[in-house]
């Protein structure tokens, strides 16, 4: 025993920087809901990306004409839409608009949140009092009537969506970088590297963000299931994907159309985005859990 | 403290500000003139100076600034202007019908959320990882998952469609107001039971809970948070239950036994029928739970709870 604990120390002490991350990687890899999520979200990401592959029909082209609001058969085992087109294909194409609309708005929003929220935060002062009036603005406004004018100024269509939802839910980042920047600044660390004269932009970059990557990190795999929300919300009212590209919102709002003669079209859609919303949620739980571990006990 | 108010209130007024610019440069960033809007897509003819006139009849050949500043001045003044849609209806008249409608439902939705998610909350933080938290849980995951427009419509088509016991839209009865409340509250349920559900967690695990538990108070009392704070203010933090005077009452005059009076450790988790005594597995609800019944190594199965590391803090004394 003896031995062993004497060999593993230095190499412990080589390792300490990643030892952090390893931790929580394994606090977060013990959590079994979180682990389901994570599974979900990459079966997703398989679905989105080898879609051809997987549909058995063609979302926009395979149209059956006899076939118009059919329910679900063993060939077909979504239905059919109004239109008479595969459904099962159709949601999974879905999937792409999703998980894209999901994934690249947040980044967006992450990159934008981050930077304002730490010029803010470190800066302080005229800058921090200008941006967090802008945060305080964005928060203020409903964020769907925002969206739905955006989209309706720029035409809705995929890019758009992304950018628009991507430039509007970024100031709850910006808030929380930009309170741990301020606490951050008057850390020892960072006034050591102030006094060796690093520069401020070094200093955001190599000492404090990594310290704020945390909660930034939870923050947007929790806010990847709200943006998906978001955009089968547009795109359910239409100012999403254009018409005969698939998204879920937008089968969904055909669903509504036919709701009383069809009533399958609105259901499949409407479990994916329960299902993907889940699976990010529970990531974000888990990596909260994991990446924080003030809260546990 | 003024001065914060003051200054938070200055705030938000340029808050209130910076969103009347933004609404304003939105709505003009809209495709089209608002000619084009009111004529209507090329079905009137008029000629140039007919659309020069209207134009500065509307104020529209003024610079953007000054349409800003007077449509501020309108606004404040109560003018928002007639709808393009409904022709001659003023804009505020169609708000001002649509608020009570909305008040209500957001009221009804409000209470019913507030009174399901604040008991479930509580009960599920206080009885972590019971039946009903796991429930709690589920259900607030799922009710955070669900596209509020997506429910309606299930709900519609369970309950006016297959079941055909509600109205899938409309007011005009009361039975009309029981779908939208049900889907608003559903959302705002979810949440606050979350949030109740973590913040009991957190707050059961503090020194002076397990004050007010050691000395025997009933769980009610303890997780009424203000008397918590009561009694535990009659103590210094961390003073031990066996150091407590020989008698005491707690605020509502029940007599409280000293802590020696506690039966024997190894009766732990057989309530032992002490009326109002202090602890020792009897009574309180939660020191009882947890590793039960102890076995003969003493060594609990399973992970430790939070009641067990409170009878292990009691094993210590």
């Amino acid at each position: 025993m003896a031995t062993t604990a004497v060999n593993l120390k230095p190499q412990e002490r080589k390792t300490e920087h990643r030892s952090e991350w390893r931790r929580a990687w394994r606090r977060f890899s013990a959590n079994r809901v979180a682990v389901i999520g994570l599974i979900v979200v990459i079966l997703l990401i398989l679905m989105a990306v080898f879609a051809p592959l997987i549909a058995p029909y063609d979302p926009i082209t395979d149209i059956f004409r006899g076939q118009r609001g059919v329910g679900p058969s063993p060939d077909h085992p979504m239905g059919f839409d109004h239109l008479g087109r595969d459904l099962f294909s159709r949601i999974i194409f879905g999937s792409r608009v999703a998980l894209i609309v999901g994934i690249f708005s947040t980044l967006i929003s992450v990159i934008i949140g981050v930077t304002v929220g730490s010029v803010a935060g470190f800066f302080g002062g005229w800058s921090d009092r200008v941006l967090s009036r802008i945060i305080d603005t964005l928060m203020a406004f409903p964020i769907i009537a925002l969206l739905i004018v955006l989209a309706a100024v720029l035409g809705p269509s995929l890019l758009t969506t992304v950018v628009v939802i991507g430039a509007t839910v970024w100031s709850r980042y910006a808030r929380v970088v930009r309170a741990d920047i301020m606490s951050l600044r008057q850390r020892d660390f960072v006034i050591a590297a102030r006094a060796l004269g690093v520069p401020n932009s070094r200093i955001i970059w190599r000492h404090m963000l990594p310290n704020v990557l945390g909660p930034v990190i939870v923050l947007a795999s929790l806010g990847v299931g709200s943006i998906i929300i978001l955009e089968s919300a547009l795109s359910f009212l239409g100012l999403g994907v254009r018409p005969p590209i698939p998204s879920w919102g937008g089968i969904l709002a055909d669903g509504r159309a036919f709701i009383l003669r069809y009533p399958h079209i609105a259901i499949f859609p409407g479990i994916m985005i329960v299902i993907t919303v889940l699976a990010f949620n529970f990531i974000g739980d888990g990596l909260r859990d994991a990446l924080d571990p003030r809260e546990m006990e | 403290m003024f001065g914060y108010i003051v200054r938070r209130l200055f705030e938000g007024l340029i808050v209130i500000i910076l969103i009347s610019i933004a609404t304003f440069a939105i709505m003009r960033l809209m495709p089209g003139d608002p000619m084009d809007m009111l004529l209507g897509e090329g079905q009137v003819r008029i000629s140039k100076e007919q659309m020069e006139a209207i134009r500065a009849r509307w104020g529209l050949d003024e610079p953007y600034y000054v349409q800003y500043f007077v449509w501020v001045k309108n606004f404040v003044t109560g003018n928002l202007g007639e709808s393009l849609v409904r022709q001659g209806v003023p804009v505020r008249d169609m708000i001002l019908e649509a608020m009570p409608v909305t008040a209500t439902l957001n009221i009804y939705a409000l209470l019913i959320a507030l009174g399901v998610s604040i008991p479930i909350g509580i009960l599920a933080g206080m009885r972590r990882n019971s039946p009903l938290d796991y429930a709690a849980s589920v259900g607030s995951a799922l009710g955070i998952a669900t596209p509020n427009f997506w429910l309606a419509l299930m709900l519609i088509v369970i309950f006016s469609l297959m079941l055909g016991w509600l109205p899938p839209f409309g007011l005009r009865s009361a039975k009309g107001y029981i779908l939208p409340v049900i889907v608003l509250a559903t959302e705002q349920m979810a949440i606050f039971t979350r949030v109740m559900r973590s913040s009991t967690a957190e707050v059961v695990t503090q020194d002076y809970v397990r004050t007010a538990r050691s000395k025997g108070l009933p769980e009610r009392t303890v997780i009424t948070p203000r008397r918590a704070q009561f009694v535990a203010a009659h103590h210094h933090r961390g003073r031990l239950p066996h150091r407590l005077p020989a008698q005491r009452h707690d605020h509502r005059g029940n007599r409280l036994r000293p802590a020696r009076h506690r039966p024997p450790l190894h009766r732990f988790g057989v309530p032992p029928g002490l009326p109002g005594g202090p602890v020792a597995g009897g009574g309180v609800g939660r020191a009882r739970r947890g590793c039960q019944p102890p076995d003969r190594s003493g060594v609990c199965s399973g992970r430790p709870t939070h009641s067990d590391r409170v009878s292990q803090w009691l094993l210590l004394l």
